[in-house]
C-alpha cells in the first residue's frame, strides 16, 4: 500500500522536477558525441588480456611494435666493415664486449652508420674502463673473475688520474701498447 | 583445460603463475610469452646494460631515472647491509664507497638530519665484507601487473606476449601506475612527461633481436626467452634449476627470473 | 639557474625529493601537495553535504539556516575539488580520458563517475531549494542578471503549492540519496590509497573508513567556522528596524545555536576518526610484519612530531577538550574549529607525504621539501603557492556565488 502511494507521489510530482534530470542527459550526451570523435572503437577495447589488464588502444601496439627506431646494434653489425678490428677484438680478452658499448653516440640509430653518420662517437674517458677494471670490494660475485683492477684514483700514478687509458692501453687487444 | 601435467592436479593443488604458462595451456591466441633471465652470480656491475638502454630507449643519459638498473649489495661480518645504485649505474660502480649513506666520526651510519656534526662517506673496511655482488633489475612484465591494473584511463595495458606498455598519446600523467609498482620500476619520462617503463625492448624482441641490454652485456648476465617455446634455453634454465623472482609476495607474478639472488636483495 | 634543457631533465618529482640511504634510482615522491589537497577538499565537500542533509533528511529545524548554507559552500567546493587533480596531472588537458575510456578496475576512474553522480545530486537540490527564489529574481530583474536567473530557472515557472511541495519532496530525495554517496565518495578517495598494495603504510581495508569519518569531520567544521563568520559578516550590512545592539545579540544567540547542535556530531566523527586511526598503528605494531621496520621509523621517529603532537595533539585532542569544558565562547569555538580543521589536513599529509617517506626498499628514505618560492611551473603548481590557489578559490566561488543566491544571512525583527 505504502509503496503504491510512494509510485504515485512519483508520478503525480510535477514535470518540472525531471529537468535537472534533462539538463543531466544532455551532458552525458555531450559527453558521449565527443567521445565519439575522439575514440575509435574499432581499436580501443578489451583485446586478448581481457578488461582488467588489456583495455588498450590496439594501435599503440604498433608503435612500439614498428614506430620505435632499433638504435643500439650487437657487435656483428660492425663486423662487416671494421674487420681487421673485428679480428683482433675475437682473439683478445675484451672479445665479449659490444662495440657500441663505448661507440655508442646518444640519439643515433646505428644502421645509419656510415651513409648518414659518418663517425660514431668513441668515449675514450677513464670513466668506461674502470666500470670493470675499478678495484672495489667484489667478494663472491662475477667481478672477482676479472683479473686487471686498478685503483682509479692512482693508476699509474697519483698525478695521471685524469689521463685517458686509451694512452697506453691497446683496448681492442686488451694489451699494453 | 588441458593441463598436461598429469595425473598429480587435482582439487587443492596449488599451480603457480609460471607452471600455468610453461604448461601450455594457451591462455590467448599468442604463441609468444616473453620471459627473461638475470644471472646475478655473472654480473660485474659495469652499468653497459644502463648505457646501452638509455641510447636505445631514448631516455636523457643525464637524467635521473633509467628504465633498467644495477645495485649493488655490500654485506658486512656484523650482519650490516648496504645497497646503492648510483645515478641508476649508468656510469656503473668505481668508486668502494657506497653511495646514499653518511657516517659520524665513528664511523657509525646516521641519517643526517638536521645534524651539525661532522659527516663522512661510508667506504666499508674491505676486510669486514663478508660478500658483496650486483643485481641488475629491470621491470618484471609481471602476469597480474599492479601498474596495469589502476591506470584510470587504458593507457597501460598488457600485450598477449605478456609485455606491458605504456601508450604515451593517452596517458594523462596522474602516476597511479607509478605509486602501484612494488618494484619501483616506473618513473615519469622527463621529456614526454607520461609514465615510462622498461618494455624488454618491445620494439627489438618482436622482431628476433636481443633487448639492448642483454646485447651491451659483455657476461651473459642478462637474456631474454619465450616461454612457450619448450627448446628455448631461457625456458629450459627455468624449468630446470633453481630460479627466484622478486617479492613473490605480492602476487603479482613477476616474470623476470634470476639466478642466484640472495635473501638480502630487497 | 638551471638552463631550459637541464630543467628537461629532471624528473617528476626530483626537485622536491631527498634521498637518503637505499633507495630505488627511479623512487622519487610523485604524488605531493596537490594530492594532499585533492582528499582534503573532496573530504570538505562530503562533510558540507552531510551537514546540509541532516536538516533535509532528519529535520533538525534549528540546523536550517547553517544546512542551507552548507549545501551552497559545498556548490562551491566541488569545482575546486577537481583543480588539485588539473595541477597535478603530467597531461592535464588529457584530464576527460577518464570519462571517455575509463577503466573501472582503477580506484581513480570509478571516483571520477562516483564525483559527477554527486556533483549532478548536489546540484539538482541547490537547483530545488532556490528555484523559487530563481523564478522571483527572473521576473524581477532585467539585463544580465535577469538573464542569468531565466536560465537558472530551466525554463519553469511553476510556484504553486504543489510546485513548492515537489521542490520539497525533491530536495529531501536527493538530500537522502546523497549521504550514501558522500560517504561512497569520500570511501573511494580512500580506496584510492587503501588498495595500494605496493605502499606498506597505505595498504590497509580501514583506509576509506578513516577518510570518511575524517571527512566528515572536516566539512562540519569549515561550515561551522564559515557560518560564524558569515553571520559576523552580516553585522555589517543594514538592518532596517533593529539597532546595532539588537542585531549583535541576534548574531551571538544564532552562532551559539548552531555551535551548540553541530558540536555533538563533530565529536561523533572526531571519536571515530582517532578510534580508527590509533586502531590501524596498533595492529601494524602488533602484527609487525616485514614492513614494520621501516614503517616504526618512520611513524614512531621521524614523523613523530608531525602525527602525535601535530595530527593527534593539536587537531583531535585539543580541540576536543576545548569544545568540552564549560562555558563555551565563540572565540574559543573558532579557534577549536580552526584546529579541526588543521588536524584533518595534517592527516591528509601524514597519509599521502608519510605513505612516500620511505622507500620500496625498506632500507632507505625520501624527504619532502614543499617547494616555497616557485623556480617554474612545476614548482609553482606543486608547491606551497598553488596548495593556497586551491584553498582560496571556494571563497572567491562563495563570493561570486553570493551575486546569484544569498549567501550571507540576513535578519529582521520578526
Amino acid at each position: 500500500m505504502k509503496y503504491l502511494v510512494f509510485c504515485d507521489n512519483i508520478l503525480n510530482m510535477k514535470a518540472h522536477a525531471y529537468r535537472p534530470l534533462l539538463v543531466l542527459i544532455a551532458v552525458v550526451a555531450l559527453i558521449l558525441v565527443v567521445r565519439a570523435m575522439v575514440i575509435s572503437d574499432k581499436d580501443f577495447g578489451a583485446h586478448e588480456k581481457g578488461y582488467r589488464f588489456g583495455w588498450h588502444d590496439k594501435q599503440n601496439e604498433e608503435f612500439w611494435k614498428d614506430g620505435f627506431k632499433v638504435k643500439y646494434l650487437d657487435k656483428s653489425f660492425c663486423q662487416n666493415c671494421h674487420t681487421d678490428k673485428w679480428d683482433t677484438l675475437m682473439g683478445s680478452a675484451h672479445k665479449n664486449i659490444s662495440c657500441q658499448n663505448c661507440h655508442a653516440k646518444e640519439g643515433v640509430v646505428a644502421a645509419d652508420h656510415p651513409e648518414k653518420v659518418e663517425k660514431m662517437a668513441i668515449d675514450r674517458s677513464r670513466g668506461q674502463c674502470l666500470r670493470c677494471h675499478a678495484d672495489i670490494p667484489d667478494v663472491g660475485s662475477g667481478r672477482a673473475l676479472i683479473t686487471k683492477k686498478v685503483d682509479g684514483a692512482s693508476h699509474p700514478w697519483p698525478e695521471a688520474k685524469e689521463s685517458e687509458c686509451v694512452e697506453c692501453h691497446d683496448v681492442h687487444a686488451a694489451t699494453f701498447k | 583445460m588441458k593441463l598436461g601435467l598429469g595425473a598429480a592436479v587435482g582439487a587443492g593443488t596449488l599451480i603457480t603463475e609460471t607452471g600455468k604458462i610453461i604448461a601450455a595451456a594457451p591462455q590467448n591466441d599468442s604463441d609468444t610469452r616473453y620471459a627473461f633471465l638475470v644471472d646475478t652470480t655473472k654480473c660485474v656491475g659495469c652499468g653497459f646494460c644502463v648505457k646501452a638502454c638509455k641510447v636505445e630507449n631514448e631516455i636523457p643519459f643525464e637524467a635521473n631515472a633509467s628504465r633498467t638498473w644495477v645495485e649493488r649489495y655490500v654485506v658486512m661480518k656484523d650482519g650490516s647491509v648496504y645497497a646503492d645504485s648510483p645515478k641508476a649505474a649508468r656510469e656503473g660502480f668505481t668508486s668502494p664507497e657506497i653511495s646514499g649513506y653518511v657516517t659520524s666520526s665513528e664511523g657509525k651510519v646516521v641519517l643526517p638530519h638536521g645534524e651539525h656534526e661532522e659527516l663522512h662517506p661510508l667506504v666499508p673496511d674491505e676486510k669486514e665484507i663478508s660478500k658483496s655482488f650486483f643485481v641488475p633489475k629491470l621491470c618484471n612484465q609481471c602476469d597480474k601487473p599492479a601498474c596495469v591494473q589502476v591506470c584510470p584511463v587504458g593507457a597501460t595495458y598488457q600485450a598477449a606476449d605478456g609485455v606491458v606498455l605504456v601508450d604515451r598519446t593517452w596517458c594523462i600523467g596522474c602516476g597511479y601506475c607509478i605509486m602501484s609498482c612494488p618494484y619501483g620500476v616506473r618513473f615519469f619520462h622527463p621529456v614526454q612527461k607520461v609514465a615510462e617503463k622498461c618494455t624488454w625492448c618491445y620494439h627489438r624482441i618482436t622482431k628476433g633481436m636481443k633487448p639492448a641490454c642483454v646485447d651491451a652485456c659483455a657476461f651473459g648476465a642478462r637474456d631474454i626467452g619465450n616461454l612457450k617455446d619448450p627448446d628455448d634455453p631461457v625456458t629450459k634454465i627455468i624449468k630446470t634449476e633453481r630460479v627466484q623472482v622478486l617479492k613473490p609476495d605480492y602476487g603479482t607474478g613477476p616474470q623476470a627470473y634470476y639466478l642466484g639472488l640472495d635473501h638480502e636483495v630487497r | 639557474m638551471i638552463s631550459e634543457a637541464a630543467h628537461e631533465l629532471i624528473i617528476h618529482g626530483e626537485a622536491w625529493t631527498e634521498k637518503f640511504q637505499f633507495v630505488y634510482p627511479n623512487e622519487f615522491i610523485v604524488w605531493s601537495i596537490q594530492i594532499v589537497m585533492y582528499p582534503y577538499m573532496t573530504g570538505l565537500v562530503a562533510g558540507a553535504f552531510v551537514l546540509s542533509s541532516l536538516y533535509h533528511v532528519f529535520g533538525q529545524k534549528q540546523l536550517k539556516n547553517v544546512a542551507t548554507f552548507s549545501l551552497a559552500f559545498s556548490f562551491c567546493l566541488l569545482p575546486v575539488a577537481m583543480m588539485p587533480l588539473q595541477l597535478h596531472l603530467q597531461q592535464p588537458l588529457r584530464g576527460m580520458e577518464v570519462f571517455f575510456t575509463p577503466h573501472f578496475t582503477s580506484a581513480i576512474a570509478a571516483f571520477g563517475i562516483v564525483f559527477s553522480t554527486y556533483g549532478a545530486i548536489v546540484a539538482s537540490e541547490i537547483w530545488f531549494v532556490y528555484r523559487k527564489f530563481f523564478i522571483d529574481q527572473a521576473q524581477s530583474q532585467g539585463g544580465l542578471r535577469g538573464f542569468i536567473y531565466k536560465v537558472l530557472t530551466l525554463g519553469s515557472y511553476d510556484k504553486s503549492e504543489e510546485a513548492l511541495h515537489t521542490d520539497h519532496r525533491m530536495a529531501t530525495i536527493l538530500a537522502a540519496i546523497g549521504i550514501p554517496v558522500a560517504a561512497f565518495l569520500h570511501g573511494y578517495a580512500g580506496f584510492i590509497f587503501g588498495s595500494v598494495k605496493a605502499n606498506a603504510l597505505w595498504m590497509t581495508p580501514l583506509m576509506p573508513v578513516i577518510f570518511i569519518m575524517s571527512a566528515v569531520v572536516s566539512g562540519i567544521a569549515l561550515c561551522m567556522l564559515v557560518y560564524i563568520i558569515m553571520l559576523e559578516i552580516s553585522r555589517m550590512y543594514k538592518h532596517p528596524g533593529l539597532s546595532n545592539l539588537q542585531v549583535k545579540e541576534t548574531v551571538r544567540t544564532q552562532q551559539m545555536d548552531v555551535i551548540m547542535m553541530t558540536k555533538r556530531y563533530l565529536f561523533i566523527f572526531l571519536v571515530a576518526a582517532i578510534t580508527l586511526e590509533l586502531l590501524d598503528l596498533i595492529f601494524r605494531g602488533y602484527t609487525a610484519v616485514k614492513s614494520w621496520g621501516i614503517l616504526s621509523e618512520v611513524l614512531l621517529k621521524h614523523d613523530f612530531v608531525k602525527i602525535f603532537v601535530l595530527q593527534y595533539g593539536l587537531g583531535n585532542l585539543l580541540p576536543f577538550v576545548m569544545l568540552l569544558l564549560p562555558r563555551l565562547t565563540i572565540k574559543r569555538t573558532v579557534v577549536a574549529l580552526c584546529l579541526v580543521l588543521y588536524g584533518v589536513f595534517m592527516m591528509r599529509w601524514n597519509v599521502v607525504i608519510g605513505g612516500q617517506s620511505f622507500s620500496l626498499t625498506f632500507a632507505g628514505f625520501m624527504q619532502y621539501h614543499l617547494p616555497f618560492i616557485p623556480t617554474n611551473f612545476e614548482t609553482f603548481k606543486e608547491g606551497f603557492f598553488g596548495a593556497l590557489t586551491v584553498i582560496a578559490t571556494p571563497f572567491f566561488l562563495l563570493w561570486l556565488l553570493n551575486f546569484i543566491i544569498p549567501v550571507i544571512p540576513k535578519h529582521s525583527n520578526q
